[in-house]
């Protein structure tokens, strides 16, 4: 009788502390991105390189306060630009922030995540990445660790 | 029995604790930009027609100019030079062309048009740019009628 009701009490709270500590969670879907910019109209800048593969995925906790979802890269000093927008988000689970001109501050993506975003039913968008580049920039490659955190707004 | 009852704390404390590993409220991906070399340069204004028509007496017919046709470029590369060719080997008549309002590169002097590439905007680098093609067509009187058609072609190219 002592052993059961030990062992029961502590598997509870346990649970209670799993789930406190396990907070507001974000997710990339489909991997890395490759972006390239190889063609020009004589005379123009080069055409943009864009990419639509990859979707971010989020849950918050329903005792959660409005969340939001930032974005930076890893890469100082970029040769080329590159931006990145949250498109087709799902309803009620957020509001794009419209498009993001990425850097190694953390910008607002998809803010007004409200809390009880469960996992049977996470939020999701689109990344829309676009880069672009100049004549003057040259030729070569920039490759970015890009970050995405969720945290309160 | 207590050891016992502390074991069986243990082991469901170690199993509960597991579900904490796998929730992230950061989650990163690599995004790769790559931009490859481009070269581009195109004509606009179609074709032209040079015609040779008068002359003041005593003196050797009136040259004939065109400038109502526009190169443009485009190249994210560095040194670069843009040549002038025709197909012709051996023309009639004299064509000349020179780039002026030159954007993005140097006018080159004028060049008398050959089947040999020669230089016509130089200093071409990591740019866009454009220029007018100044034709000239002139003959002599010595070289009779007719026509020469050519070809033109400009090449942007390693300097």
């Amino acid at each position: 009788m002592k052993i059961a009701f030990h062992s029961v009490s502590v598997l509870a709270a346990t649970l209670l502390i799993s789930a406190a500590a396990r907070g507001a969670d974000v997710s990339v879907l489909n991997g890395d991105v490759d972006l390239t910019i190889s063609s020009a109209p004589a005379g123009q800048q080069p055409a943009s390189a864009t990419n639509e593969a990859c979707q971010l995925q989020w849950t918050t906790l329903v005792v959660d306060a409005t969340k939001k979802i930032t974005v930076e890269t890893n890469v100082a000093v970029a040769s080329f630009a590159l931006t990145v927008n949250a498109v087709n988000v799902s309803p009620g689970d957020g509001t794009s922030a419209g498009q993001v001109t990425l850097s190694t501050t953390a910008e607002d993506l998809v803010v007004d995540v409200p809390a009880g975003v469960l996992v049977s039913s996470p939020g999701t968008c689109t990344l829309r990445y676009r880069a672009t580049a100049s004549a003057a920039n040259g030729t070569g490659s920039d490759a970015h660790t890009v970050t995405f955190t969720i945290v309160d707004q | 029995m207590r050891t016992y009852a502390a074991l069986i704390a243990s082991v469901v404390l170690i199993f509960g604790c597991s579900g904490l590993a796998t929730a992230s409220n950061t989650a990163n991906h690599t995004v790769t930009v790559h931009v490859d070399a481009i070269n581009e340069v195109a004509i606009t204004g179609g074709d032209i027609t040079l015609t040779i028509n008068s002359a003041n007496a005593g003196s050797q017919p009136n040259d004939a100019t065109n400038a109502t046709c526009h190169l443009e470029w485009t190249t994210n590369e560095a040194n670069k030079k843009i040549t002038v060719q025709s197909d012709q080997a051996a023309p009639t008549f004299t064509l000349k062309v020179i780039a002026t309002g030159v954007s993005g590169g140097t006018a080159a002097p004028q060049v008398t048009v050959s089947n040999v590439a020669q230089d016509f905007v130089t200093g071409v680098a990591t740019t866009v740019g454009n220029c007018t093609l100044s034709y000239t067509g002139s003959a002599t009187a010595a070289q009779g009628t007719g026509e020469d058609v050519h070809v033109v072609t400009y090449t942007l190219t390693g300097a």
